[in-house]
């Protein structure tokens, strides 16, 4: 009867499938001219949450430096308010069809990327809506993209959120729940060589998966090795992309120069060239949209 | 999915609002401006792309519902009342569409049995329905009240207007949207899914 009671319980936890059920019936139940109001009132709501709304601070904290308590704690309601619109948008998306607007950052990178024959991997981050953009990407391109995902970390999340997924998928997008360190490594360098787009966040590693050290904002993180050994065992460029909310229904894409991981005698030296070039990518993305990054707990043990 | 490449300027298409007041204002506001330069972006056309009218029509909402609860606290003075109204009149909003979308909508849907998930217009029409009821209440107070219930009855009377002006424009705004690249032009349609 316990077990059965937490088990229920457990659907209304952050992270569990009740918020989830909840914002798909809110995107097909609301007027749309209800929306900002209700976004801005759970925004509130969910700033209840302690330990996400702490490691948005401590992140803060790091991202802008000489930042205040009081200060960084107002900025958090506008990174939660970010991520609502970001997930509520995308949701919207997959139920509806509905595509905000988009506007495009180094353009000559996206036309490169989308041009090029072979493999190549995009390397993003948990900010603004990098869900939506691989959604776009494979609507307006020829190329196939495969998505890697971190899975979801309650069990009923992750089975209807893959559900969902199943449900709603747009063509040319394959989506992958990175469930354990080398499980998909082959099936992605596979794709690679066949020409396929991989798009790998990079910001954020999960338990299990294999990682590299890293230095952001001065301090010390991990960032997963994944992509640049793929990167490396393929000989494909890595494409930077970042999403950003601008406003109501509207994302900018910002795709940065690519670089490559090129194999030396010294691996950590090739590994340790590429993670700089990618953190020097993130922390320029990040210090300027610092409230769309959405990382809820603190990025370095040293934050915490 | 109905997308289109284009310019900045071109968020003004009418497609692009909900409300007849804003399609009409919009209408008149994009035939003034001239769209020049290649297409810098990707802009989607649905109703709902309005920033300006969603968030303007959503606090507006909240303000006037705010009046109507504070008309009721008659023993707190006028600023207390008010201050307490808002958000009263926030959760209010929220709990009659919750309260319409678990039990009107799908009573309707199974009455006109027309099966099926997306209940946004729907919805909308009934809260919409259910605030001119509480207008209509309100307006024949015989407090302050009754102004904001009045305006709130004239703003939606102006959109009535427009919606009768929008559709003998209809022909015009769709010849303006096409030569702009707009919705009824297939050829400039990025791809439509």
């Amino acid at each position: 009867m316990t077990d059965e009671r937490r088990t229920f319980a457990g659907r209304f936890k952050v992270n569990g499938v009740f918020w989830r059920q909840f914002l798909r019936w809110a995107v097909l139940n609301v007027p749309m001219w209800l929306e900002p109001i209700i976004m801005a009132w759970w925004t509130g709501f969910f700033l209840l949450w302690g330990p996400g709304r702490r490691g948005v601070m401590r992140n803060l904290r790091a991202i802008l430096p000489g930042s205040t308590a009081a200060g960084n704690f107002l900025r958090t309601y506008r990174v939660f308010w970010n991520f609502a619109w970001t997930i509520a948008d995308h949701m919207r998306f997959q139920e509806l069809r509905i595509s905000p607007d988009w506007e495009f950052d180094g353009l000559e990178n996206f036309q490169a990327l989308e041009a090029s024959k072979g493999g190549a991997i995009i390397l993003t981050a948990h900010m603004g809506n990098y869900d939506l953009g691989a959604h776009l990407f494979a609507t307006i391109s020829d190329r196939r993209i495969v998505m890697v995902r971190a899975p979801e970390t309650d069990a009923r999340t992750r089975e209807w959120v893959e559900q969902h997924h199943d449900r709603t998928a747009t063509d040319g997008l394959n989506i992958n729940f990175n469930t354990g360190a080398g499980e998909l490594a082959l099936e992605l360098l596979e794709s690679l060589q066949r020409g396929d787009i991989i798009a790998i966040q990079g910001d954020r590693v999960t338990p299990g998966i294999g990682t590299l050290p890293a230095k952001l904002f001065g301090y010390a993180t991990e960032v997963p090795a994944g992509p640049f050994a793929l990167a490396m065992a393929s000989g494909v460029p890595i494409f930077p992309l970042f999403i950003f909310r601008r406003g109501h229904r509207r994302y900018r894409l910002l795709v940065g120069k690519p670089f490559e991981v090129i194999r030396t005698r010294n691996r950590a030296e090739s590994f340790d060239r590429a993670v700089t070039q990618w953190t020097a990518e993130l922390e320029r993305a990040v210090r300027g949209a610092w409230f769309q990054w959405f990382t809820f707990q603190p990025y370095s043990k040293e934050l915490g | 999915m109905k997308l289109l490449q284009g310019r900045a300027e071109m968020r003004l298409l009418p497609s692009r609002h909900h409300f007849a007041l804003f399609r009409l204002v919009a209408y008149l506001r994009l035939r003034n401006v001239t769209i020049s330069g290649e297409p810098d972006r990707v802009l989607s056309i649905n109703r709902y792309q309005s920033a300006p009218e969603l968030f303007g029509v959503g606090w507006w909402l909240v303000l006037t519902v705010a009046c109507y609860f504070a008309s009721m606290m008659r023993a707190l003075v006028l600023p207390l009342a008010i201050a307490l109204a808002v958000p009263l009149a926030w959760i209010a909003l929220q709990a009659v569409t919750v309260l319409t979308g678990l039990t009107l909508a799908p009573l309707v849907r199974f009455v006109a049995r027309r099966p099926g998930q997306n209940n946004i217009r729907l919805n909308s029409f009934l809260v919409m329905l259910l605030l001119v009821i509480a207008a209509s209440f309100f307006a024949t107070q015989r407090t302050w009240v009754r102004f904001a219930a009045w305006q709130f009855l004239a703003a939606i009377a102006l959109n009535a207007l427009a919606a009768t002006v929008v559709f003998f424009l209809g022909g015009d705004i769709a010849r303006l949207e096409s030569e702009l690249g707009g919705p009824t032009s297939a050829s400039s349609s990025l791809r439509s899914r």
